[in-house]
């Protein structure tokens, strides 16, 4: 989901998550329902370990399963320090971590990767990818970064200024987590056409 | 360590001096107090007075604590609450200890309830005060965690709202420690048979300053203990995530 400043992307999920009352409409969620959220900022008790941090969202998960998680989105070496001793990127990981492990029947992210440095984003993205393809939840992304739209999307919304309105809806065929120039360039062009007055 | 020792060797220095120039009777030197106070714990008397005020300390400041952190944290979290229950607050912030004690024992009778009641209704604001405070500070945004992750209730409360509210329990605490017990000497002198209380107030009469001295120094001596055993590892404990401070 992609759209300007303001003009509700948050607010969206924010219905979504049940968090915000003050709507007309309906929201239907997937399956149980069960979410898995990842907030813009990470949102981590600062007195419970990493390990904790994840357990108290998902109690039901097997040390297996957890160690699994941890490996794949490398957090093993940090798994007992406290998230004051973590970077930003750390702790989204670990944000990260904890809504997978709930095994979310809906994944809602809200600009997971802002204000990480390009590189650390770019692998997060991957394993962003990796895990959704993986375990396949329904998910949604916001993001203001076209690129990383396209790279991780079937489906692009874009949204207009507040009052918001989907402008554009297209898909997206290249398989996720890669880019192939020439077709995210393409897409480019066509969201251009698209989303011209 | 090594100038606390000389710093309380100064105030044992300072002591005698006083008592040379004042006089035995109106100020006993430490030896003198150490007699009566080795004299005292030798007929048994000592260990059931402190045992005895310890124990209405401990119970009225459990009561109070518990309490208090319950309306403390309606009051902060609920407008509603926070509304009805503040004037009441403001009466009993007000009120002087000494009014709640009298009133106390003429309602309730010269008892042990009364007394810890009474005790008990004194810190019970205080407590409240504070813990409203931390109650208003809590993170709506972890709040907002838990719910979307299904948190049940227990788990919210054990795990993000008690850490949030350690630090002003902790302070609710440390200065309730010390306020139950002085009120409780208070209490027990007017209106206790027993009790480190009582027994200063028989010295009064006597003009007994030996044994006023003796009985209020074993008693500071069991509230630092108190404090250095039970609540100051209690405070590592809950702050240990934090990142030291130099």
């Amino acid at each position: 989901m992609v759209g300007p400043s303001g003009c509700g992307k948050t607010t969206l999920l924010r219905i979504i998550s049940a968090l915000d009352h003050d709507f007309q409409g309906r929201v239907a969620l997937p399956a149980a329902g069960r979410l898995g959220v990842v907030f813009q900022e990470p949102r981590l008790l600062a007195w419970r370990t990493v390990e904790q941090n994840v357990r108290l969202a998902a109690p039901r998960m097997s040390d297996d399963e957890l160690a699994a998680l941890f490996e794949m989105l490398e957090l093993t070496a940090h798994r007992n320090h406290y998230p004051g001793e973590l970077s930003l990127g750390l702790a989204r990981r670990v944000a990260l971590a904890r809504a997978f492990a709930v095994d979310p029947d809906l994944l809602l992210l809200d600009e997971p990767f802002v204000s990480l440095d390009a590189e650390f984003a770019l692998r997060l993205r991957e394993e962003l990818a990796e895990l959704v393809d993986r375990r396949s939840p329904m998910t949604l992304l916001v993001t203001h970064n076209l690129d990383e739209a396209i790279g991780l999307a079937d489906r692009l919304l874009f949204l207009s200024p507040s009052p918001a309105r989907i402008l554009a809806e297209i898909p997206v065929v290249s398989p996720r987590g890669t880019q192939v120039p020439e077709q995210t360039a393409a897409l480019r062009a066509e969201i251009t056409r698209r989303l011209k007055p | 360590m090594g100038w606390r020792l000389i710093s309380l060797g100064l105030l044992i220095a300072a002591w005698s001096a006083g008592s040379y120039f004042a006089g035995e009777r109106l100020l006993p030197g430490p030896h003198a107090v150490a007699l009566a106070l080795l004299d005292e714990a030798r007929s048994g008397a000592l260990a059931l007075n402190l045992a005895t005020t310890l124990a209405r300390v401990a119970a009225a400041f459990v009561i109070a604590m518990g309490l208090g952190s319950a309306i403390g944290l309606a009051m902060g979290r609920s407008r509603l609450a926070n509304r009805l229950a503040d004037p009441w607050l403001i009466v009993l912030l007000n009120l002087p200890a000494l009014v709640i004690i009298v009133l106390a024992y003429i309602w309730a009778g010269l008892t042990d309830t009364a007394a810890v009641a009474a005790v008990a209704l004194n810190k019970l604001p205080i407590a409240t005060v504070t813990v409203r405070e931390g109650a208003r500070s809590l993170d709506t945004a972890l709040d907002e965690m838990a719910q979307v992750f299904r948190m049940r209730i227990w788990m919210r409360i054990r795990h993000i709202v008690l850490p949030q509210l350690a630090p002003y329990l902790a302070a609710a605490a440390r200065s309730g420690l010390s306020l139950v017990w002085k009120i409780v000497l208070i209490v027990e002198l007017l209106g206790r048979p027993n009790g480190v209380g009582f027994e200063i107030g028989v010295a009064f009469q006597l003009f007994d300053v030996t044994r006023i001295l003796a009985y209020a120094l074993a008693f500071v001596a069991v509230m630092l203990a108190v404090e250095t055993l039970l609540v100051q590892p209690l405070e590592r404990h809950i702050a240990r995530w934090r990142p030291r401070t130099a």
